[in-house]
């Protein structure tokens, strides 16, 4: 009876602490428009210690990633080619609920969200040039605000990128959530209470160099059209997110070798580049 | 692994309109459904795919609804794999990981709605829980489809002991994969054709042609241009796929019934013959 009682209790306190629920009609709760993505960030070279590293903001969800590697692959096997192996961990403060019962499922999302993650990233490393070797891809989501996944994946990208690995392209990813199935309306970007509340919701990843789609999941229940237009939403989304990636990039590329002439230089010598 | 040699006779053969085994671009291999085959399960079902072969066993169990959905069951699933069978490689990832990722959200409370409703006990603190354990004998390609094409036979002769679990399995989705060997859209690889295939789509429909699930990429992805067609073409071939697995399966639950529940004291033996 008292355990009842507690539990019934910790889910009214979790429901005080939850977002508003969104609004049903026209505006979403942060008061953003139907396309339009939450504010984001993407810096690289967060960790001098790793071989590249990223760090990537959508909202209210922050998730870093390391790489390490390339680096000898233990086992026997002779490989033609190098592998990818990525591991994601949610922090122990990312959700704000401690729900016990959750941390059997969460075992499962780590491991399913570590998998879409590898699929979606492996097809964007030449690795047929890093024969013998293992790429390690070590992700980890600060704060899950909603849509981990595509921020798990762009962040993945960028640190890639960072790390100077040979790349067929950048992978950028964003998700479309179907609020309701009759109304035709697709959200991009949805936050945490969104994706709860969606009867539907979609992450798509692309290389747009290549044209192509490494990730495509959808889940929960929806008509035909209803998914294609999230499909055509979420790859306009996640061309954004490559423009910014891209940015991102070159700017921290610029520093970098503006930093790099300035130690060469010495003191006393004009800085051209500055 | 397949030689270049291989692979471009599988190529050939399907931008001619032939595959290895006769069949047209869009055809599915043979199907064979058998229900109620275990007598300790609550549900049981056989399923064969051409050579790829399921073996799933459903068990009811008491547990506590999800917190999205307390007064809805719950449906969990769990795929086994011998470890020298030849899954398909799903670019850097655990294969068996993979498949449970992949089948979770057909059975979600977002995929199956109200049918979960008569699993609840006692809203918020108890409901039954389907634990489904889907076991791959062989596997010769697509080894998703058959798994749930298994799931759903297994899920549609579920009944307790005592006939007290009333579920309805009608709106279980069902997965179809298409790839795509150079520009052709191809239905239901084998494994050999899977190894010539570029990328593969599955996705999950349900009785009602509502999508429940899309799973795509992997190795270098799918296509953009070919994307629209894939889904399309997955989509028709899905919904002519769960029409014949209607009659199949009622085929497969009435031998069931006249077999006699449990199979072990019919008087029939001589499974997997």
């Amino acid at each position: 009876m008292c355990v009842y009682m507690r539990r019934a209790a910790h889910k009214t306190l979790r429901l005080v602490l939850d977002e508003p629920p969104p609004v049903a009609d026209t505006a979403r709760c942060d008061g953003r428009g139907d396309a339009e993505l939450r504010r984001l960030l993407v810096r690289t070279g967060v960790l001098p210690k790793a071989s590249g590293s990223a760090y990537v903001e959508m909202g209210e969800t922050k998730v870093l990633c390391a790489i390490f590697g390339p680096q000898q692959a233990d086992g026997h096997d002779f490989l033609s080619h190098g592998r990818l192996e990525c591991t994601v961990k949610f922090s122990a403060f990312a959700r704000r609920t401690t729900d016990p019962a959750a941390a059997t499922t969460d075992a499962s999302a780590t491991a399913a969200l570590s998998a879409s993650l590898s699929a979606a990233l492996s097809g964007s490393v030449q690795l047929d040039q890093y024969p013998k070797s293992l790429i390690c891809v070590h992700a980890m989501v600060l704060q899950d605000g909603g849509g981990a996944l595509p921020a798990l994946v762009s962040c993945g990208s960028a640190a890639l990128a960072h790390a100077r690995l040979k790349l067929y392209g950048l992978v950028a990813a964003c998700g479309a959530a179907i609020p309701d199935e009759g109304s035709g309306r697709v959200l991009l970007d949805p936050s945490a209470s969104e994706e709860r509340a969606a009867s539907s919701r979609l992450v798509a990843a692309t290389v747009p160099e290549l044209s192509h789609l490494p990730l495509l999941e959808q889940e929960g229940r929806a008509q035909f059209e209803a998914v294609a237009a999230a499909l055509r939403h979420a790859l306009g989304g996640a061309a954004t997110v490559h423009e910014r990636m891209r940015e991102a990039l070159l700017a921290e590329g610029q520093t970098a070798s503006s930093a790099r002439k300035r130690s060469r230089g010495g003191g006393g010598a004009v800085d051209a580049a500055a | 692994m397949s030689s270049t040699a291989e692979l471009a006779y599988t190529l050939e053969g399907v931008a001619q309109g032939m595959r290895e085994d006769g069949r047209a671009r869009l055809d599915l291999r043979h199907l064979a459904i058998e229900c109620s085959i275990f007598a300790h399960t609550c549900g049981s079902a056989r399923v064969t795919l051409g050579n790829t072969e399921a073996i799933v066993g459903v068990v009811a169990e008491l547990s506590e609804p999800e917190s999205d959905a307390p007064d809805a069951g719950r449906i969990s699933v769990s795929v086994g794999a011998a470890g020298n069978l030849a899954l398909p490689d799903y670019g850097g990832t655990d294969a068996v990981t993979f498949l449970e990722a992949a089948l979770a959200p057909l059975y979600s409370h977002k995929a199956l709605g109200p049918a979960l409703r008569p699993l609840c006990i006692s809203r918020g603190a108890q409901c039954w829980e389907l634990r489904v354990h889907a076991q791959l004998i062989s596997c010769d390609g697509c080894p998703l489809d058959a798994l749930a094409l298994g799931v759903r036979a297994a899920l549609q002769s579920t009944r307790s002991l005592d006939e007290s679990l009333p579920f309805d399995a009608s709106g279980v989705p069902l997965f179809l994969t298409v790839s795509n060997l150079g520009p052709h859209l191809v239905a239901d690889c084998s494994a050999a054709e899977r190894r010539a295939a570029g990328s593969a789509l599955s996705l999950g429909l349900n009785a009602a042609g509502e999508v429940c699930a899309v799973r795509g990429g992997g190795g270098c992805g799918v296509h953009l241009a070919l994307a629209a067609d894939m889904l399309q073409t997955a989509r028709l071939l899905c919904a002519a796929l769960l029409e014949a697995v209607a009659d199949a399966t009622a085929a497969a639950l009435r031998d069931a019934q006249m077999r006699g529940h449990p199979y072990a004291e019919s008087g029939a033996y001589g499974f997997l013959a």
